[in-house]
């Protein structure tokens, strides 16, 4: 009886249409990567001619390209996650604190995340560029000295981008902090403070413990969104100069430029491996701390 | 209150100006390089206008494509916000409460698409060869199944609150499957589908992969192209750039003052499953 009433309720072919498009517009085609990469397909033509591994040999003695190009997208995403996990705890602590426009500079710090990348980037290309903003300011007050190019040098280039992308994404972190610091329990603190604790003492021995759990959320979370990204890099440096700045997609799209849909494919192809192992695994440990505390 | 704390309260103070500086500095240079002529916005500092010139946004409104690219923004975001909420409700509602191997199954496979990354090259091709390439009906497919995973997400999480006396009071009624979520589930879900309005249709919106991708015709752009085609059209009139970047950021601006709560709601809902 209840069985046949669940059926008749909560019909499982209601399912059917989301599955079909979530399959067909978001995982087939990882999957017909796969094929293509193994032809010469092109956007101009529907002819199709199987090349076997003929892509990724190409690929491979590119002159390592696409080697720098996951280098960089790990350098970006670990040393972003640090940035907006460090970043995000102190302006986290210092939102906790009571005082007036509190919530406005909450809203505030928020708000580069819905503008979205191509406009931030394309503002950031103003303060940074060489005679851009920060430069002008930078004489202006007598520190010439410290005028740098600071998205077309080889060295500064990818913490430049690094250091807008935390600008801009900092807020998420900042926020997920400070609901775990709202939430260590205050007869805690005031117990150590009666005690006699420092408040260094009371933030190393009870705050960072109680939010250690969230840090590593935090940490983990924005690796595995800094191995996806892709608008705020092309948008600021198109993974130049040279491949300074190059990341997996950003070589994609300049694999792109011939028109060819193999050798591309054999590209987003590889990037799938490396981006959903490497997701496995964090998530795999942020489980695993998750059910430990 | 002691000097101590005087002091400290000072300093909170301080920092906090600082970060509210690092915010707002960024914005308040576009405003005000919006209201220079070109040969001043070419200096780029933080000098005032010597007069206000609203020159460039009337050029913006007049020969920008911004009108096109407002409008077709609209209508993708719009679009694929409506078909997001309808599908992910409902669907996220069967799943919670059809506990099965099957639907165990849905759930974690629709998830899977917060780790892995959609392949853009393979999918332009899959549009040419279904046809969906040259009009939007693509780009909102393609949109509307990346919205899919994280959006089941928390429609599953808030259906979990909801108690099934709910469904057995509506079919003691005599209800169907359909009438029983649109009529008694449905809107008991408005939070948790204004959470979901605000963050997908800022998301499409800003949407800048997709429409570079697999959107070949400029006449068919968003906002956000509109502004990088823009930008590169006129690389030496900061000026005008800058007004055409206040205004497409002005839509934005509305939805985030109007849907602050639900943002932030919703951002935490994401954080505790990832």
């Amino acid at each position: 009886m209840h069985h046949a009433y669940k059926k008749t309720y909560y019909p499982v072919y209601y399912l059917i249409p989301i599955l079909l498009i979530f399959t067909v517009f978001y995982l087939s085609p990882a999957l017909l990567g796969l094929l293509y990469s193994l032809t010469d397909a092109s956007i101009k033509t529907s002819g199709i001619r199987f090349v076997g591994l003929e892509n990724y040999r190409l690929l491979f003695s590119d002159g390592g390209a696409f080697f720098v190009s996951i280098w960089n997208q790990f350098k970006f995403a670990i040393l972003d996650a640090l940035g907006k996990t460090a970043i995000g705890l102190l302006l986290a602590l210092l939102l906790n604190r009571k005082f007036r426009g509190n919530h406005f500079l909450r809203a505030m710090i928020y708000v580069p995340i819905m503008f979205g990348t191509i406009m931030i980037a394309i503002i950031f290309n103003y303060i940074l560029s060489y005679d851009g903003f920060l430069n002008n300011l930078l004489s202006g007050i007598g520190l010439s000295a410290l005028t740098r190019d600071w998205l077309g040098s080889f060295e500064l280039a990818m913490y430049s981008v690094i250091a807008v992308d935390i600008w801009v994404g900092v807020g998420w972190s900042m926020l997920l902090i400070l609901a775990a610091l709202q939430s260590v329990q205050k007869e805690l603190i005031e117990c150590a403070e009666i005690d006699g604790a420092t408040p260094l003492a009371r933030f190393f021995h009870i705050t960072l413990p109680s939010i250690a759990g969230t840090l590593n959320l935090s940490f983990l979370l924005s690796i595995i969104s800094g191995l996806k990204a892709f608008d705020i890099i092309y948008a600021m440096t198109r993974g130049g100069p040279g491949h300074a700045t190059e990341v997996m997609s950003t070589f994609l799209v300049k694999s792109m430029s011939a028109g060819s849909i193999g050798y591309p494919a054999a590209i987003s192809v590889l990037q799938f491996i490396v981006i959903t192992t490497a997701a496995m695994i964090i998530s795999y440990f942020s489980n695993r701390r998750e059910s430990a505390s | 209150m002691s000097a101590a704390s005087r002091m400290f309260k000072s300093l909170t103070y301080l920092a906090a100006l600082i970060v509210f500086l690092i915010y707002a500095i960024p914005f308040a240079l576009i405003l005000i390089t919006s209201l220079k002529d070109e040969q001043q916005s070419k200096i780029m500092n933080f000098a005032l206008p010597d007069q206000l010139r609203f020159e460039n946004y009337l050029t913006v409104f007049e020969q920008g494509d911004i009108w096109r690219g407002f409008s077709n923004g609209m209508f993708v975001s719009v679009t694929v916000t409506l078909l997001t909420v309808l599908l992910c409700a409902f669907s996220a509602f069967i799943i919670q409460r059809r506990r099965t191997a099957f639907t165990r199954f849905a759930y974690q496979f629709l998830l899977a698409g917060m780790v892995a990354p959609f392949s853009f090259i393979p999918a332009i091709k899959l549009l040419q060869t279904l046809h969906m390439g040259n009009n939007f009906s693509g780009l909102i497919m393609v949109d509307l199944a990346g919205q899919i995973p994280f959006t089941i997400l928390i429609y599953y999480s808030f259906v979990q609150g909801i108690p099934k006396e709910m469904d057995e009071a509506a079919v003691v009624d005599g209800c169907g499957p359909m009438r029983m979520f649109f009529r008694i589930i449905f809107p008991l879900l408005m939070p948790v589908v204004s959470t979901n309005v605000v963050l997908t249709f800022t998301a499409i919106w800003n949407d800048f992969g997709n429409v570079l991708f697999l959107v070949p015709k400029t006449a068919m752009w968003t906002m956000p192209m509109g502004v990088f085609n823009f930008q590169q059209l006129y690389t030496y009139n900061y000026g005008l750039v800058c007004a055409y970047i206040a205004v497409a950021l002005l839509p934005v601006l509305v939805i985030y003052l109007a849907g602050q709560k639900y943002i932030i709601s919703g951002m935490t809902a994401g954080a505790v499953k990832g």
